[in-house]
This record gives C-alpha cells, sequence and structure tokens, in this order.
C-alpha cells in the first residue's frame, strides 16, 4: 500500500480544495496500479470548532443527529439486513464516525436517484457513498475517499467472456440508472443507446442478466460479487479484470458548501482511521474476498493526524515536492497521450493497411484501410492470422523472412507478396515489417505497413505485354545511341541481318551509326537500305533527339523492289517503243511530205507536158486536123487540166491538215467581201446577188479561214450559176446559245439523204458535167473547221433545186 | 545590140521545150541556154570545165531555175549564186511546179527576185513566161555588175 499524505493549508475556498481532491491514477499494463490517495485532515479540533462557530452554522452541533440515506443492495458496501437493519461497509464506518464525533444518524433506505434528490434538496446532510467525479464536484463537496471500488462486467459463465471494450459491440449491457456505469457506458461513443438497459438497483441488474436478459451488467466488481453470493445467482462471473477506464473513489458527499457537516466527517474519518476502527471495519467487510485476490484491487489511504506544529513545516516541503512530482506526471500523461493520439491517428490513416501482428502470426490490431484492402470486417479480420491470407506460393518466402526475425537475426523486413481477398481474388502488396523487441529480445509485436500495389502490378504486366511488341515484330527493330552503339535488336533483326553481325552492347554497323548520326542531327527521319541474306530491308531511321538515341524500323522491300524494278523496265520499254514509233511517225509524215511534194512538183509536171504538147499540136498542125481530130485533142487538154485541178486540192487539203495554225482575230465580213469580188470578177457576165452581214469576226488562222470562205462561197456562187437570180448570203445566227455562221443560197441544193456524205472526200453530189469538181472543198472545209474546234454541217430544202444552207461553228472573237 | 542571154535550168525535157515555145511565143529574142542539173548551172555560171578554146561563158540576163533539179537542188545553186561577188546580183527566177509554202519561203530567203509556180494549162503557162520575160528583160533596169 503506498499512501501519501498532503497537508491543506486552508480549507475555505472550495475552489481551492477541488483541486486538492485530485487524484492520479495512472495504469501501466493489466493488472499494475498505482493509486496514490490524498486524505485531508483537518489543522485541529478546537480550530475548526472555532471556525465553524465563527461562520455561524448554527444547523450543526454536538448532540444533534445527521440525516442520511443508504441504497439496499449494494453488499458489501449498504444493505439492508436480514432482521431489516442497514448493514455493510460503509454502514458500519459512518456509524464509527458518528459515534467518535458524538452525533447520532437517522438512517433511511431508498434508491439510488431518491437519495441523490434528497441530498440536492437537503432533506437529508450527507451521504455515505458517493464515487468522486469532476461533474458531481460542482454541486457536491466530498471527503476524502474511503474506498475505491472497480467495476467489472458479468456475464453468464458459458457466454463469452468481455475482455476488451471492442468486445461490447453489439452486445446488451445492462447498467443501474444514474450509476457512473451508465455515465461511463454513455459517454463512449462506439455503445449505441439501445444497447443499454437500465435498472434502478444493481441485485435487479443481475437478476435480469441471469434470467437471459441482455448479455452483461457492468457494476462495481466487490458489489457484484456479493449479489451474486447473496442471490445465489450460480450461472454469472465477473469478468477476471476490472475495468480501467474508471473507478470509483467512494466518500461520503455533502452538499456543496456544508463545510460543517464535511468538517465534521473529514475529522471522524481520520480518528477511525487513527483508532484502528476503519481496518477492523474494512477486514470484517471485505476480508472474506482477499483470497480471491480482490485486495490488490483495493488500496485505501490511511489517515494521519497530524497534530503537532512541528511536523507542518516538513509536510510543507514534502507537499511542494509532491506537487512537483504530479506536474511531472501530468505533463508525462499529455505527452503519452498526445503520443498515443498521434500513433492512433497515424495508424488509422487510410493511405496504407497498417497492422499490429503477434508472434504468433495473428492480428493484435489492423487499420480500416487495411481491412477494406483484405475484404474482412475488423472483428473477422482480428480472429485470423496472416499466414492464411497469403498467397501459397508467397507464403515460404515470407515466413523465411518471418522466422529470421523471430531468431533475431533481423529487426524487419520488406516484401512483396499477395494476399487472397475474401472474394478470392489476388492482392498485390507491398510489405514492410518490424518488430518490437522484449528485453530478452524476445519479440513482443511485429508493426506491419502493408501498400496495394496491385495497379502498379497490373500496369507492370501490361508494360510487359507491351514491350513485347518490338520482339514479336517479324520485321527488324533496331534501336542505336548517340555514340552508335548498339541498344537494341529485336529477334528479327538478328536473323535477318546475318552480316552486320548485331551484338547489343557493341558499336552498330558505319551504315546505321552514319544514318543515326545524320538523323539526330538533322531532326529528320532518314531511310537507309541494305540488301543482304538475299533480302532487301528499307530501314526508317527515327531520331529520339531526347533520349540520345534512334529507332529504326525495318521492312522487308524485296519483292516491293522487285515490282519497282519491273515497273521500270516496263516504262524503259514503253518509252523505247514511243520513241519508234514516234520515229516511224516522223518518218511516215516525211514520206506523206515528199509525197505531197512529188505530187505537187512531179505529177503536175506531165500534165503540163501533155496540155502543152497538145496545144502546140493544135497550133502547128490545125490544118492538118479535121474537126474531131481537134475536138479530141481539145478533150486531151480539159482531162490533163482536170487532173491538175484534182492534185492541188489534194495538195490543198493536205496541207491544211499540216499547216501551222496562228490564231487571231479575223473580220470574215471583210474576208467574205474580197473572196465575192474575185468571183464576180472569175465571171462578170453573172447577176448574183450578195449578201454579207457586217461585222462578222472569228479567232482562228486567217489563211485557214480564208480556204473555208472561197469553198463554201465558191460553192454557193458555183451551184447557182443556172439561177437566172442568184442569191448568196453570208450571215450569223444562234443555235443553242452558240454563235453559228451560215453562208445560204438558192443554188441546186443537194438530196439531204447524202448530207452526211458531203463532207467526205472526193464526193460529189453533181454530174461533171452540171457543175465541175474536184469533190475535195467540203472535206478540206471540214477538215479546217474541226481543226478549230468547231463543227460544221449543211441543210437543203426538201425539194431538189431549192437551195443550200452550210452551217459553220468557230469561236467567235470579241 | 546583142541580146543577153537567159540562162533556164530545167531537166525535165518536155518543160525545157515548153519553156523554149513560151519564150518563143512572147516574141522573146533572147538566146536561150538550158543547162539539165544544179551542177551544169552551177559549172556554167562560175565557167568551169569550159570546153577547149572557149575563155569564159557569157553571163546570162535572167536566170530561169527549177528548184527539183539532179545532183544539186536549185536551192543550193541560188545559195552559191547569191554567195558570189561577181554574179551575186543576176535576177533569179524560181520557175517551178511546187507551190509549197516552204519551199518559196525558202527561196525569197535565198534571194529570189521572183517565184513562178508552172500552170498544167499551156496557155496560162506561156502567158506567165511572156509577163516575166517583158519584166526582167525589158521594164526591169538590171542591178550593176559588181
Amino acid at each position: 500500500m503506498n499512501l501519501k499524505l498532503k497537508q491543506p493549508q486552508k480549507l475555505i475556498n472550495s475552489r481551492q480544495k477541488k483541486k486538492r481532491l485530485s487524484f492520479q491514477i495512472i495504469p501501466f499494463g493489466f493488472n499494475l496500479l498505482l493509486v496514490c490517495v490524498f486524505i485531508f485532515s483537518t489543522s485541529s479540533r478546537a480550530h475548526a470548532n472555532q471556525e465553524i462557530s465563527a461562520a455561524g452554522n448554527v444547523a450543526f452541533a454536538d448532540g444533534t443527529s445527521l440525516k442520511t440515506i443508504i441504497i439496499d443492495n449494494y453488499s458489501p458496501y449498504t444493505y439492508m439486513n436480514g432482521v431489516g437493519q442497514p448493514d455493510g461497509f460503509s454502514v458500519d464506518l459512518m456509524q464509527a464516525v458518528a459515534k467518535v464525533m458524538g452525533v447520532t444518524l437517522e438512517i433511511k433506505v431508498d434508491t439510488w436517484d431518491n437519495a441523490r434528490h434528497a441530498l440536492d434538496n437537503g432533506e437529508i446532510d450527507f451521504l455515505p457513498m458517493m464515487a468522486y467525479s469532476e461533474e458531481r464536484d460542482k454541486i457536491y463537496d466530498f471527503s476524502p475517499p474511503h474506498t475505491i471500488a472497480y467495476d467489472a462486467f458479468f456475464t453468464h459463465k458459458d457466454a463469452s467472456v468481455i475482455r476488451s471494450m471492442d468486445d461490447l459491440q453489439g452486445k446488451n449491457i445492462i447498467v443501474m440508472e444514474s450509476d457512473q456505469a451508465n455515465d461511463y457506458l454513455h459517454s463512449l461513443s462506439f455503445i449505441r443507446e439501445e444497447q443499454l438497459v437500465r435498472v434502478d438497483s444493481l441485485p435487479e441488474a443481475l437478476q435480469l442478466l441471469a434470467a437471459g436478459t441482455g448479455d452483461t451488467a457492468l457494476m462495481p466488481k466487490l458489489v457484484g460479487l456479493t449479489l451474486i453470493r447473496d442471490l445465489n445467482l450460480t450461472n454469472l462471473e465477473p469478468s477476471a479484470v476490472v475495468v480501467e477506464a474508471y473507478h470509483r473513489p467512494f466518500s461520503f458527499a455533502v452538499k456543496e458548501g456544508n463545510q460543517a457537516v464535511l468538517e465534521r466527517l473529514n475529522q471522524g474519518l481520520s480518528i477511525v482511521k487513527t483508532t484502528g476502527q476503519y481496518d477492523e471495519i474494512y477486514k470484517k467487510w471485505f476480508g472474506a474476498f482477499e483470497p480471491q485476490g480482490i485486495s490488490t484491487e483495493i488500496l485505501i489511504g490511511g489517515v494521519l493526524l497530524i497534530w503537532l506544529g512541528t511536523l507542518r513545516k516538513q509536510v510543507a516541503v514534502r507537499t511542494e515536492a509532491l506537487e512537483l512530482e504530479i506536474q511531472e506526471r501530468k505533463q508525462a500523461e499529455i505527452a503519452l497521450r498526445e503520443s498515443e493520439e498521434r500513433f492512433r491517428s497515424y495508424f488509422d490513416l487510410p493511405l496504407a493497411g497498417r497492422a499490429i501482428t503477434s508472434p504468433s502470426k495473428g492480428w493484435l490490431e489492423v487499420n480500416d484501410a487495411l481491412c477494406e484492402m483484405l475484404g474482412y470486417p475488423k472483428p473477422e479480420l482480428i480472429q485470423m492470422n496472416w499466414a492464411e491470407l497469403t498467397h501459397p506460393d508467397d507464403l515460404a518466402i515470407d515466413l523465411q523472412q518471418f522466422n529470421r526475425v523471430m531468431a533475431g537475426e533481423i529487426d524487419g523486413y520488406t516484401l512483396e507478396k499477395r494476399f487472397i481477398h475474401k472474394d478470392g481474388h489476388v492482392i498485390y502488396t507491398n510489405l514492410a515489417i518490424h518488430c518490437v523487441r522484449h528485453p530478452d529480445r524476445s519479440v513482443d509485436y511485429f508493426v506491419a505497413l502493408i501498400h496495394d500495389i496491385s495497379e502498379r502490378k497490373q500496369a507492370e504486366a501490361e508494360m510487359e505485354i507491351l514491350a513485347r511488341f518490338p520482339s514479336e515484330n517479324p520485321n527488324p527493330v533496331l534501336r542505336v545511341n548517340v555514340k552508335g552503339n548498339l541498344l537494341y535488336s529485336n529477334e528479327a533483326g538478328i536473323l535477318f541481318l546475318p552480316e552486320w553481325h548485331l551484338i547489343v552492347g557493341e558499336p552498330a554497323p558505319q551504315i546505321l551509326q552514319e544514318a543515326v548520326t545524320d538523323s539526330m542531327l538533322e531532326q529528320k527521319t532518314k531511310i537507309i537500305e541494305t540488301a543482304q541474306n538475299e533480302m532487301v530491308i528499307s530501314f526508317f531511321v527515327v531520331p529520339i533527339t531526347k533520349a540520345g538515341y534512334a529507332n529504326l524500323y525495318g521492312r522487308d522491300v524485296t519483292e516491293q523492289n522487285k515490282a519497282e524494278e519491273n515497273i521500270r523496265q516496263l516504262n524503259l520499254k514503253l518509252e523505247e517503243r514511243v520513241r519508234e514509233r514516234t520515229a516511224q511517225l516522223k518518218n511516215a509524215n516525211k514520206e506523206l511530205e515528199t509525197f505531197s511534194y512529188s505530187v505537187s512538183h512531179d505529177l503536175r509536171a506531165p500534165l503540163r507536158g501533155i496540155d502543152g504538147w497538145s496545144q502546140a499540136l493544135l497550133e502547128d498542125y490545125h490544118d492538118q486536123l479535121d474537126e474531131q481530130g481537134q475536138q479530141y485533142i481539145e478533150r486531151v487538154r480539159s482531162e490533163a487540166q482536170r487532173m491538175g485541178h484534182l492534185i492541188d486540192d489534194m495538195l490543198q487539203l493536205s496541207q491544211m491538215a499540216r499547216a501551222v495554225m496562228i490564231k487571231k482575230r479575223v473580220d470574215l465580213s471583210a474576208l467574205a467581201q474580197t473572196i465575192v469580188e474575185r468571183l464576180k470578177m472569175d465571171e462578170p457576165q453573172r447577176q448574183v446577188d450578195f449578201k454579207i452581214q457586217a461585222g462578222l469576226s472569228a479567232k482562228g488562222d486567217s489563211h485557214l479561214l480564208e480556204v473555208v470562205l472561197v469553198n463554201l462561197l465558191g460553192n454557193a456562187f458555183k451551184f447557182t450559176s443556172k439561177q437566172p437570180e442568184a442569191h448568196i448570203e453570208f450571215g450569223r445566227t444562234e443555235s443553242k446559245g452558240q454563235c453559228v455562221f451560215f453562208i445560204r443560197d438558192n443554188g441546186a441544193g443537194f438530196d439531204m439523204a447524202y448530207s452526211k456524205k458531203l463532207f467526205g472526200a472526193f464526193q460529189r453530189m453533181h454530174k461533171s458535167s452540171e457543175f465541175p469538181g474536184t469533190g475535195i472543198g467540203l472535206a478540206t472545209v471540214q477538215r479546217i473547221i474541226l481543226r478549230h474546234d468547231g463543227r460544221v454541217w449543211a441543210e437543203a430544202e426538201a425539194e431538189v433545186g431549192r437551195g443550200a444552207t452550210f452551217y459553220f461553228t468557230i469561236e467567235e472573237s470579241t | 545590140m546583142k541580146s543577153k542571154t537567159i540562162l533556164l535550168v530545167e531537166d525535165n525535157p518536155s518543160d525545157m521545150g515548153l519553156t523554149r515555145r513560151a519564150l518563143e511565143k512572147s516574141r522573146i529574142s533572147n538566146d536561150l541556154v538550158v543547162v539539165e542539173d544544179g551542177q551544169e548551172a552551177l559549172d556554167y555560171l562560175f565557167c568551169r570545165n569550159l570546153p577547149a578554146g572557149q575563155s569564159a561563158n557569157e553571163l546570162p540576163a535572167l536566170i530561169l531555175l527549177d528548184l527539183k533539179l539532179p545532183k544539186v537542188d536549185g536551192l543550193e545553186v541560188l545559195r552559191q549564186i547569191r554567195a558570189d561577188e561577181h554574179i551575186g546580183r543576176l535576177p533569179v527566177v524560181i520557175l517551178t511546179t511546187s507551190s509549197e509554202e516552204d519551199d518559196i519561203a525558202q527561196s525569197y530567203d535565198m534571194g529570189a527576185n521572183s517565184f513562178i509556180r508552172k500552170p498544167v494549162d499551156f496557155n496560162q503557162f506561156a502567158e506567165a513566161v511572156q509577163h516575166l520575160g517583158l519584166y526582167w528583160l525589158i521594164l526591169n533596169e538590171p542591178a550593176p555588175p559588181k
């Protein structure tokens, strides 16, 4: 028992007193409790009396009685015994105190709730047992605690034991109304209101529990044990450990400010402690539980009365030291709490799975992120161990490392390992483990950090598949760095380019080095070709300047090159043939020219001879020829001349086709007028009415267009020769939006049935005796008009002899 | 005064005869010297291969030159005449059957004085010969010799 004393200087200021009432319970581990109890003593009885008298508190004097209320069934503290008398530790204690202080007690029995109301209302003077709390300190004043009770959870013997707060999840808990247990559970965030079953008394709580209502009951352990014994509730038992979170420092309590009564009670307590009465009472009530190991849970503060002033100084010095110690402990506690909070908030971070695991591979603590990662709710996961969640293929390596830690070789390790999710799929994780050891170097627990790297793994797998593209390419793919070293070649490269002896890491062949250098300098894709292994391979050399290398994408162009070569050969042949044909054509043209020349020159000469010598015969031998002989000679001459005309026309026809055209604006009206004048002069005896529209013009070769008009006007002139009143008109009309020239006459006309033959060479529509001609004129006209991209056609009146109209189109000069 | 000669360069005997006849009919009395190819014409004009005893040929007052000739053609004959210092100014009339534009153009380019196409009709031919004889031998004032 560790007893600490404190000597207050004054007790008047209640605020000050509250501070001094504070006490420290610092749990280290499960069973070790360090309890400091400060029991206050008054300076002196006489002094106190004086103060009381001075305060004028007449409500309290020697010989008067103090009213109080106990609650039943709070054994061994307070209860009504078999003969209907109040009994228990607290009853004995307050009676002993009352006796030494010379007061009598009026004890009533009621519920806890009613008892508190009675104290609030001033109906009673004090309560013999009230656990101190800050809340209560605001409305009550407390004596130093005379006992400290610890609570425990009671459950059915066959039910699962409540070992930790986590075990309370989903459990129905029975508590007494207004009890500290109720307040405590109420303050816990993870306990829902509907889990709490509230009753008026503790026996009721245990009886309900025994009868099967609720899962557990929370109450002071000693009270519960006593009740179980008294009520013979053999199917219940308390948890082995007491609740650490709070305890009940039981004190005498008075209404706030009722210093007179409190002073008396305090003095009385000091006296019964000093005289040994307290110990006797304690032994009487709690001794029975000693064998069950309860005594360690209850620490009682001793009472020391200090009467002598000589001791006061020592006490004051000691008090100062204690206060300092208290401060330090407070700070230590705060630091510890903050550290724990920091750890907790770090532990709970959802960024990664975190766990604390045991040397037997169990999960001691896991955070939500890990639960989510593995797919198990926390309670379920806690029941498992990590080995059974590990992918079978990764277990051996993990265990190997784990065992090294256990053997003390290493303190931690990292590992990429796979877990199996609850739904069966594989989770890739990065695991970091570190152990915390006991002083004897054995492992206390492990701290584990688990990152889910499934996505990264999947990306890596995809990258790996992607990376196979170049290697699976049937064409050579190479990479050469700026220094000319081969960084990569796929299998096709090695296979198809044996002459290059490609070795990764070695210098690439000269041709590649040069191409890479050029492409990187010029920032341009280059194309190079190599022929080896009976193949022609063309490379695109693509510079990747940033990376300091070039990628070379090869392509088998053997067939393509062959095809191109074939095309080239074919083209050459074709060109050769074109040249041959052109030469042949030139030859033919030359021959034609020679022929034309011969026709014009050589064929005409004999004709002139025939004609000339016939004439000579007529002139020189006129007398020796009779009339018929002379007619024959004349016939010879006219035939010769006709052949001359034929030859001339034929020559003209060929010349029209060959002549070089010089296109310019031609005044057709003026041209026609000139031709008409010539015709009139040729046959001045004829009466012909010419009408020539003014301002007709066209774009074309003037010489060729003259030939056209000469032929058409000449024809009109000729075929109207039998008309007493000949009319010939040259004009312009429109047909389908196009300008059309026409030459109309009222001459012999022609049969429309032959209109298509009209423009053929040597085609004649009339007898020579009627209208002489060679039949070449219109063929010449058509050839010229066609060369001007025009059209020529003819129409005749249905009745033969009513004239004809010749039309032609030609680009009109604007 | 002895009338000057006309040099006729013509290989066709028929045309040769008709020309002579036409000249006679036109009463052009100048002596007609006939040579039958280009080479002969050049020999005559440049006095080559003269018969023994003959020192030189008389230069003609007019040359009637056919184009289509054996050995050396008419255009070449014309070129050599015009290229020669001594006889370069002799009047040369192309008298031919051709009416090819090329022939006409080349003839004038070479310095022909005239281009006459021989018509088939003898009467017209005779008329043409008469005209050119009158023109070149009588009306035209010849260029002074160089």
